[in-house]
């Protein structure tokens, strides 16, 4: 087998997540400008990157249509003022669109194709809500393809709980309450400061600042979500309180070579080892994180408690602790999402993988003893993604 | 109140480095079709917004606009029959509002992201520093084009931040060469703002400027480009300007006069209070005066009215793919040159003679070159526009043009041959245009097969700065043809005025008009420079015999004599000017300026001489193009005086301060005393009908 080189995650960015609504922060901002800030913002945090040198820009987003669409990475590439020769594409795994751009980009500098890429995801589900532009073929149902339920992402979260008994609401608002909890600390603890930047934008009442995130609850009690009605079906446990909320951000990794990062007088944080995307029942997508670990653990001859952190998107509480019973953790370990999660912080679809990316980052950088992550997400129309990080010695 | 008002939005931002941070937004909620203006109410709001920034203990302030545009100065709108006490207020409340600007004790920042002219630009120059963003344009001071002054501070504060000498060039030469605006660099360049920024990032960067400031650090300015500094002293500055200001309005609008002395108190360390209780007396003079409310009407006649084509047809407007250009001498190939570059399409050039086509070509490839050398365009598209050229003397080439313009030799016959031969080549839907200045468009469609499609397009030289075209209307010419030919006006860059098929349409026959005067009074004795100065008090680009040099004797008196056979009671025969034309003489000077020894002796002045004096000379000339105005109206020639204004601002280059020139004769009375009625009057004609 041929050698690989190592690709390392250098620096990432994201902007304050909004709230998909028509006075959330992003109302009148276009998703390509929110992906080129999150490109100025690191050409500014990293002032040994010469623009030039940048080998190719891979941004996601589910909806590529509209403000999204007319391939997002190079329109984002000449919009950010990248010179000309810097190619640019654009990528959809649905939720994990921006990790699936961050594989991409980590391969092609791994194999040595290329060695500085820019890889990000961004989505505004304000302008394109879930499936408003989409149409499913109809043999998806006609030949029992998948299950009705299975379009529907919070319907597929009711199924998972139809399967796993041992998942009750009360444990997943409970799984909830920690997301909100972390969250809170975190943004108080700077944690969030590190790698989110400021945006300006446009609203009905002139220009605004927006720094932090908008759609974190803090002090939500179980109280509180136990009052919440299930909008899936009658007497359901899916709540819009323990699932991610409908969300607008955009967020950008870089990517090196430990090379190119040596030239660019940039610390590398970590490396990829191995990643694994797997294809699960549609109709109960939430489960994907779980076979996804377990191959790329089994893959790299690992357990989990080998793992020190894991970045586990929160699109549904059912599915984190679904995931933490696989793995025989107790609901409130550290060892997964220290830093919070979706629940409260909001999950623009595409983006996501982005900001899972940075905070595993975060956390390996701050922590002097560990030294392996996992970004693991479910993924709509039933997929799982794991990525296995090491963080880089020095 | 206004549909659209200006508010002065403002949020905070908590800065970790400086602490709470006012953003102000001005918006007026439309978009950028519609800039932001001041009004009374804006002022007030800004008011209120400097009252709940005081409360609010911020740190520091910035001032931005809504996409594209920062804001564009007073709304005009307010203008029209304001009195002094009205204008006195209206200087009064700028220098209160923005004068709290200036005295905050916080840092303030103007960010300047887009179209900054008048009032908008004073309010920058009352912050502290300026970040300008490099796509913002433009940036102006253009009141003294409209006959005022920028009267919120502009005029003391412009020489305070940028000097003397650069403040006379923004406010007064600018303004008078055609009302010229700055791009952000060049306006970077004169020191109008401290940071020069990429607009991507320009919010995020004034944002960190505006921190730094407000954390009490020092962030140094972009540097500028290196100019070579002038050695000229404020007296020189002034006296220049000075200079400049008489020679192009002699003193027919106090405007330029006005703002001069103004810069020059704040250049000498006038007081600042003092400085802007002058700005507000010199306003009270200038905005009810005629010149100043002619500048406004004639501003809505060429920004608005014309770009509208209120007379265009229901009929839709013919695609053009292919042009013909008959006639390839100078006009032919200014013609030619203009249709290429504007509408990139296949252009035929057609002449009898080999060596005039290798001219016109080669005029057509210089302007292409010329693009190219400055940067305005690649040289392969220069490289594909040339290659869409044909130039024959052939007629084959003809065919396929769907637009076919002749400048040939102006004489009837000529022409007609020219639309019979076409004709032969043509599909029955090709427009024909005539560029005539004096022949009868409804005689050259006689004997056509198909008379429907010959329009009348006359262009004024230089073509490449004279914006107007007489579209003539014949009397068989159908609407498809006449929104075909206003489309073409329109995609060519041009503003087209509809007109009838009477001889010299509206330009020439007004000024041939008072050209006729002018000679009768030389006639009679008065030297041609005493006509000249006389007229160029009007405010006049030029006087009528400097005016004939540029013709050309030949012309003038060509276009003289089909007058005359039109109109012979009103535009007598000239036995000096028919001389003056066969002398082969280029005009009645000599390259020293002073009346030629030859023109002297052939031009016969009548016994006794009678020199008319200046002002009787002036009453003259209005009241004989008063009485052609008149005409062109009651006969239809025009659907509206504001056509005729329109027409000799955008053809003549007569100015906005006399509001074309019906305007004009409405204010000074004239109208009244000899018509009972203003010209102009408050029903739009053009917004009935379209003209027939």
């Amino acid at each position: 087998m041929t050698q690989l080189r190592d690709a390392c995650y250098v620096d990432g960015v994201r902007l304050p997540i909004g709230r998909a609504k028509p006075d959330g922060y992003y109302a009148k901002t276009r998703a390509d400008d929110m992906a080129v800030r999150t490109v100025r913002a690191l050409l500014e945090r990293n002032p040994g990157l010469d623009p030039a040198r940048i080998d190719d820009v891979a941004f996601a987003a589910t909806a590529q249509v509209g403000d999204q669409g007319l391939t997002l990475g190079r329109s984002v590439a000449l919009l950010a003022g990248l010179p000309r020769s810097v190619p640019g594409y654009a990528i959809d795994r649905m939720c994990a669109g921006a990790l699936t751009a961050i594989v991409n980009a980590a391969n092609a500098i791994r194999t040595g194709g290329q060695d500085l890429v820019l890889a990000g995801g961004v989505e505004h589900m304000g302008h394109h809500p879930m499936a408003a532009e989409i149409d499913p073929n109809p043999r998806f149902l006609a030949e029992q393809l998948v299950d009705p339920s299975a379009l529907v992402m919070g319907s597929t979260a009711e199924n998972l709980h139809d399967e796993l008994p041992a998942v009750t609401r009360e444990r997943c608002d409970r799984f909830a309450v920690l997301s909100q909890e972390r969250t809170a600390k975190a943004q108080a603890d700077g944690v969030f400061a590190s790698h989110v930047v400021r945006d300006t934008v446009w609203t009905e009442a002139g220009w605004r600042v927006v720094d932090r995130d908008e759609h974190p609850r803090p002090g939500t009690s179980l109280k509180d979500l136990a009052a919440l009605r299930a909008p899936f079906r009658a007497g359901g446990r899916v709540t819009a309180g323990n699932a991610a909320g409908l969300n607008d951000g955009a967020g950008c990794v870089l990517l090196a070579s430990a090379e190119a990062a040596q030239g660019m007088g940039a610390r590398p944080i970590m490396r990829m080892l191995d990643f694994v995307f797997v294809g699960v029942a549609p109709e109960t997508m939430g489960s994907g994180p779980i076979p996804a670990c377990d191959a790329v653990l089994a893959r790299n001859g690992l357990r989990m408690s080998d793992i020190d952190v894991v970045e586990l998107n929160e699109a549904f509480a059912v599915q984190c602790v679904a995931f933490l019973d696989h793995f025989e953790l107790p609901l409130d370990t550290i060892q997964v999402n220290p830093y919070g999660g979706a629940i409260a912080v909001g999950h623009p679809l595409a983006m996501s993988g982005a900001r899972l990316t940075m905070q595993l980052a975060h956390y390996l950088d701050t922590h002097e003893e560990a030294k392996r992550g996992i970004t693991t997400m479910c993924i709509g129309l039933g997929m799982g993604a794991a990525i296995l990080w090491e963080k880089c010695h020095e | 109140m206004s549909e659209d008002p200006t508010r002065f939005h403002v949020r905070y931002s908590d800065s970790p480095k400086a602490g709470r941070l006012a953003l102000v937004t001005l918006d007026n909620g439309a978009d950028y079709r519609k800039p932001t203006t001041f009004d009374d109410a804006a002022l007030g709001d800004l008011e209120r917004a400097l009252d709940e920034i005081e409360k609010q203990d911020a740190r520091g302030v910035l001032f931005t606009g809504k996409p594209f545009i920062f804001a564009v100065g007073a709304d005009l709108d307010r203008f029209a029959g304001a009195d002094a006490a009205f204008a006195r207020r209206a200087g009064r409340r700028g220098h209160q509002a923005f004068g709290r600007v200036r005295a905050l004790s916080i840092p303030t920042l103007a960010a300047i992201n887009g179209a900054c002219m008048g009032g908008g630009l004073e309010l920058a120059l009352h912050c502290q520093r300026r970040t300008l963003a490099k796509s913002a344009a433009p940036i102006a001071f253009p009141e003294v084009f409209l006959s005022i002054l920028p009267a919120w501070g502009g005029t003391q504060l412009a020489p305070r931040v940028i000097g003397p000498a650069r403040a006379l060039e923004v406010i007064v030469h600018n303004a008078l060469n055609q009302n010229r605006t700055l791009r952000a660099s060049e306006a970077f360049a004169r020191g109008l703002a401290d940071w020069l920024v990429e607009p991507v990032d320009f919010l995020e960067r004034s944002l960190q400027i505006l921190e730094a400031l407000a954390a009490g650090e020092a962030p140094a300015p972009d540097p500028r480009p290196d100019e070579a500094t002038s050695r000229e002293s404020l007296d020189e500055a002034l006296e220049r300007a000075r200079a400049f200001a008489e020679a192009r309005v002699h003193g027919a609008t106090r405007a330029p006069t006005l703002a001069i002395d103004l810069i020059e108190f704040a250049s000498r360390d006038g007081d600042l209070a003092e400085g802007l209780e002058r700005e507000e007396e010199a306003l009270a003079e200038l905005l009810p005066a005629r010149q100043a409310q002619a500048s406004v009407y004639a501003f809505h006649l060429v920004q608005q009215r014309v770009r509208r084509q209120p007379w265009r047809p229901e009929a839709p407007a013919r695609p053009v793919q292919k042009v013909a250009v008959v006639g390839a001498g100078l006009m032919g190939a200014q013609l030619g040159a203009l249709f290429l570059q504007r509408l990139e399409v296949p252009l035929v050039m057609k002449d009898i003679a080999d060596d005039v086509l290798k001219r016109a070509r080669g005029h057509i490839e210089a302007a292409l070159d010329e693009r190219v050398a400055r940067g305005r365009m690649r040289e392969g598209k220069a490289s594909f526009l040339k290659s869409l050229v044909t130039y024959t003397t052939d007629d084959a080439p003809l065919a396929g043009a769907d637009f076919a313009i002749e400048a040939v030799l102006e004489r009837l016959d000529v022409k007609r041959a020219v639309f019979a031969a076409l004709e032969k080549r043509v599909s029955a839907e090709c427009l024909f245009a005539t560029n005539t200045s004096s022949l009868s468009v409804s005689a050259m469609a006689e004997g056509l097969e198909h008379p429907e499609r010959v329009v009348g397009f006359h262009f004024f030289n230089p073509v490449k700065v004279l914006p107007l075209v007489e579209v003539a209307r014949g009397t068989r010419t159908d609407d498809a043809t006449l929104s075909t030919a206003l489309e073409l006006a329109k995609r060519i860059g041009k503003s087209a005025v509809p007109c009838r098929d009477a001889t010299a349409f509206v330009v020439n026959r007004l000024l041939m008009r008072f050209m006729g005067v002018c000679i009768e009074a030389a006639d009679a004795g008065t030297e041609f420079r005493d006509v000249d100065a006389a007229t160029l008090a009007l405010g006049l680009p030029m006087g009528p015999f400097p005016l004939l040099s540029l013709v050309g004797p030949r012309i003038a008196h060509h276009t003289a004599q089909t007058l005359h056979e039109a109109f012979p009671e009103r535009f007598p025969e000239s036995a000096n000017l028919a001389r003056l034309a066969e002398s082969g003489l280029p005009g009645v000077y000599d390259e020293k300026g002073q009346t030629a020894d030859a023109v002297r002796a052939l031009w016969e002045i009548r016994k006794p001489a009678q020199p008319v004096e200046a002002e009787a000379l002036r009453q003259w000339a209005l009241r004989a193009v008063a009485e052609e105005a008149r005409l062109l109206l009651d006969d239809g020639v025009v659907a509206d005086a504001r056509d005729i204004d329109t027409c000799m601002i955008l053809g003549a280059g007569w100015p906005f301060f006399n509001g074309g020139i019906c305007k004009h004769l409405d204010q000074i009375g004239m109208s009244e005393q000899l018509f009972g009625a203003p010209l102009v009057g408050t029903r739009d004609a053009a917004e009935a009908a379209p003209a027939r």
